[in-house]
């Protein structure tokens, strides 16, 4: 579903934010992406939905290569992704369910399948009763659940969560894991982004390790200690 | 092809554009309403003089006179010439003797003055009539040079003063309008500038959850037009209103004036205006979008 040669990020400060990533993650599979803070997580997975495009190497997203796309192409590529964003990206100045649904309306879905798959994806997040709300008017953890809820909506085949529970406590965080792990039993592949160590060690999925730009471990029913390497 | 209800949610976000930049988007329509109804006050004026060159037909006369010598194949080539020019409707030459001819028909009894001249002091004249044009002077000029030539004279002063307004209300009229034309252009784009970094957190989320480029830009096109065609309105209203005003008058003090006032010429200028105020809207609003959705 996934698959990295060699791929390497530089940005134009010359920061080297990846270097010489190989990487191959299958349909359907739960990933944890760990490492130090500015390891180079968040920029792996923009690279996977094309916000941000290699400074070397190949990325293959269900078989296509990724960087030959055309401009036209890319939006349906995006389509195909649904990302949560750490810093949660949701518009103030709309509720709860005209963000879920402003991922529909804008590719241009039909009526009455925003108010139905809306709705579904809200239920799904526990947030039916609050759909009305502004985002300011939630807590961290529910606005957290919006932005999946939004992130889902489409019926991705592939989720991209980056920093999930980073500014939730222990047990929402927990929650939060739970959704994800239902919904990759659902058939997406998810990849999640986190430095959280408790909670990679109580899940036991595979865990991929960055450190300054590069994979240094690869487990499967891994785990994630802060002083490893 | 773009489906209805997207249609409808384009439309009501550029409507909100307009509430959220509502100063701006008056000053916006305001601009472009002054600059179209410049535009229509220009194409009014020229239409009516070029109607006034119309009703000149017949009147555009440009007379050269020959040298005493000149040559049967100096004539002829001449004569070649006129015959490729566009402009020239038809031509007369009149020989010294049928000019004295003339003249004593118009001096009646008085033409005795003329029997003690020892030879016929007339030139052979070629006399030109032209289509209406502006180029009388030109043409004049171009023929005038050819050394057989000793002289000529066009039909009636008046007439190249209004040849000289019309070109100089072509010139200047061009200027202004494209002036005015890339004002619009600029102050629009600025509007459609401002809705877009109102809207910027908007436009990166639909860009990230896949929105195509056309999606993204349609509101702000659909904005700017929206401008353009108020502001076209306005300035047709205002048109209409002034030149039906300023008809009466001037009917009124020189009744026998031909005006511009057939309502298919007047509609065809007012159309020709609102889809300016469309194309200037469009392009307005690619010019800002250029910058900040690639
Ligand atoms: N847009 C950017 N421009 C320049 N450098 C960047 C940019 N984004 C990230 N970086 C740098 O790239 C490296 C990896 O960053 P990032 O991918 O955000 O790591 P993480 O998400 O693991 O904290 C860091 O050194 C960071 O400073
Ligand atoms: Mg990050």
């Amino acid at each position: 579903m996934i698959q990295m040669f060699q791929v390497s990020k530089v940005y134009s400060n010359q920061n080297k934010a990846l270097d010489q990533i190989n990487l191959h993650i299958d349909k359907g599979e739960f990933v944890f992406l760990v490492g130090p803070s500015g390891a180079g997580k968040t920029t792996l997975m923009r690279l996977i939905f094309r916000d941000e495009v290699p400074s070397s190497g190949s990325i293959l997203i269900d078989g296509r290569n990724i960087e030959r796309l055309s401009a036209g192409a890319i939006p349906y590529l995006r389509r195909s992704i649904g990302v949560v964003f750490q810093d949660f990206k949701l518009l103030q100045d709309k509720s709860a369910w005209e963000n879920v649904a402003f991922a529909l309306r804008v590719v241009e879905a039909p009526a009455h399948e925003i108010e139905i798959r809306t709705n579904q994806a809200l239920d799904m997040m526990g947030l039916g009763h609050k759909k009305h709300h502004l985002p300011s008017e939630l807590s961290g953890g529910e606005q957290q659940r919006v932005c999946i809820a939004r992130a889902l909506v489409n019926d991705p085949a592939i989720l991209l969560t980056d920093e999930p529970t980073g500014n939730l406590d222990p047990e929402l965080g927990y929650e939060i894991m739970k959704v994800l792990l239902d919904i990759n039993s659902r058939g997406t592949t998810v990849l999640v982004a986190t430095h959280d160590a408790t909670l990679v060690n109580r899940l036991q999925r595979r865990v991929l390790h960055l450190r300054n730009g590069k994979i240094v471990k690869d487990s499967l029913r891994g785990t994630y200690h802060h002083d490893e390497i | 092809m773009m489906k209805f209800n997207t249609l409808v949610y384009h439309f009501r976000q550029s409507l909100n554009g307009f509430k959220r930049s509502g100063i701006m988007a008056m000053a916006t329509i305001s601009t472009v309403a002054a600059s179209l109804m410049i535009l229509g006050a220009f194409l009014l004026f020229h239409g009516n003089l070029n109607l006034l060159l119309h009703n000149l037909q017949g009147q555009l006369k440009v007379n050269f006179y020959l040298r005493d010598g000149a040559s049967e194949r100096e004539i002829s080539e001449f004569i070649q010439g006129l015959k490729q020019e566009t402009v020239v409707r038809d031509f007369e030459i009149i020989s010294k003797a049928d000019a004295l001819d003339l003249l004593r028909k118009d001096l009646g009894e008085d033409s005795v003055l003329l029997d003690n001249l020892s030879r016929n002091p007339l030139p052979n004249t070629i006399t030109v009539t032209l289509h209406p044009t502006e180029e009388i002077r030109t043409f004049r000029e171009k023929y005038s040079a050819n050394p057989m030539i000793e002289s000529s004279s066009s039909g009636k002063d008046w007439v190249e003063q209004i040849l000289n307004l019309i070109h100089l209300a072509k010139v200047s009229g061009t200027f202004i309008v494209v002036f005015l034309g890339l004002a619009s252009l600029f102050i629009i784009s600025n509007t459609i500038r401002l809705t877009v970094f109102a809207r910027r957190h908007e436009i990166e989320i639909m860009r990230l959850v896949g929105a195509t480029n056309w999606f993204i830009r349609s509101p702000f096109l659909m904005e700017g037009v929206l401008q353009g065609i108020a502001g076209a309105l306005i300035a047709t209203l205002f048109l209409a209103f002034g030149y039906g005003l300023l008809q009466d008058r001037l009917l009124l003090f020189f009744p026998e004036l031909k005006l511009l006032s057939s309502q298919a010429d007047l509609i065809q200028l007012y159309l020709k205006l609102f889809f300016l105020g469309i194309a200037l809207g469009l392009l307005g609003s690619l010019l800002s979008l250029r910058k900040f959705l690639v």
